[in-house]
């Protein structure tokens, strides 16, 4: 089965919205666009399940944008590509949409999708990295406590 | 700047404008709009239907009226007749006995259908509908005269509405023009 890589999204919302959206629209000019669906962008509710009782419940809620589009290439050749983000940046979901559409067809401009790719997964890992270290900090040990109230008992 | 091809009818400006229009007609049943400005290449049908549905309201196309890739556009959930939110139909195709849309509840009247019939034109023609009701002047009757409407979908629709709150809601349409006879509109056909 094939491999998908879907940590592309998340590298490439790394970047500013209006550095995706321009490389789209360069990538493209020359292309005729067309969407599949209607472009979506509104709120959407979060459900999580809660770790105690395991009952649902809604955090809140998120933007959302979805688009789904067509590519008419300058052979005529057609390609598709979609995309979900949690943004309500105009064009930035219908921007990713493309994206995914060059790169998964590895269609004239692809390499540029790539490495903008590449440039935002390592964004992410320094990201994560600062957050995983802030994690760390705020780490409670339960163990100590329950040592403690033994301690107090004897 | 990002060009990406969608018609009219799937933006949110024009769906507003499309709106209005639709609750004009709704409060003054038998006033014939017209659509064909906000239009563009589409038909009335398919501006009203992207106008008034989504994810959420539910769909039954009896006679497929709404192309294949316009379907997946509208974002509609397909329902059976009988429990279809709303449904499209050919005015000229008279409804069969086993036609039986959604009347709603006494607790739920608003979850009654709402038809609409696909025609050849409205404000002409042989069949001459006598409106009278909410929304239209009491002084004067409203007549309206329509073209590839089977008169069948009027006396059903007598039927239908008898048990008011309970009843259906009709959306009339011809290529760019639309008119709506709301379930309180008394008719008599001329």
């Amino acid at each position: 089965m094939k491999q998908v890589d879907n940590q592309w999204l998340r590298a490439l919302t790394a970047h500013t919205p209006e550095l995706v959206i321009q490389l789209a629209t360069r990538l493209t000019q020359d292309w005729q666009i067309s969407y599949e669906t209607v472009p979506q962008r509104g709120l959407s509710l979060l459900q999580l399940q809660d770790s105690v009782f395991h009952e649902p419940y809604y955090l809140g809620e998120i933007p959302l944008s979805t688009a789904w589009v067509n590519l008419k290439t300058g052979n005529g050749q057609n390609y598709q590509g979609a995309a979900q983000v949690m943004s309500d940046v105009p064009n930035l979901a219908t921007s990713l949409a493309i994206c995914d559409a060059i790169f998964m067809n590895q269609l004239e401009g692809w390499q540029e999708v790539a490495d903008l790719i590449e440039k935002g997964r390592l964004i992410r890992q320094e990201e994560d990295k600062l957050r995983g270290a802030m994690l760390a900090k705020t780490k409670v040990d339960f163990s100590l406590l329950s040592q403690e109230e033994s301690d107090a008992k004897s | 700047m990002l060009k990406v091809d969608l018609p009219g009818i799937w933006q949110d400006e024009v769906q507003q404008q499309i709106f209005r229009q639709l609750l004009s007609c709704m409060s003054n049943p038998g006033t014939i709009a017209d659509l064909s400005l906000s239009l563009g290449e589409s038909t009335a049908l398919m501006g009203v239907l992207a106008t008034l549905l989504d994810n959420t309201v539910t769909l039954h196309d009896i006679h497929t009226l709404v192309p294949e890739g316009k379907r997946r556009f509208l974002n509609s959930p397909t329902a059976s007749l009988s429990e279809a939110r709303f449904i499209v139909a050919d005015g000229a195709i008279a409804p069969d006995t086993n036609f039986n849309p959604n009347l709603g509840t006494l607790a739920s009247p608003e979850l009654g259908a709402t038809i609409v019939l696909q025609g050849r034109q409205l404000g002409s023609g042989k069949l001459t509908l006598s409106l009278t009701g909410p929304g239209i002047p009491s002084a004067k009757e409203s007549k309206v005269t329509l073209n590839g409407f089977d008169d069948a979908w009027f006396s059903r629709r007598q039927e239908w509405v008898s048990a008011f709150p309970l009843g259906i809601d009709l959306i009339l349409v011809d290529a760019t023009q639309v008119m709506i006879i709301p379930r309180t509109t008394q008719i008599n056909t001329v």
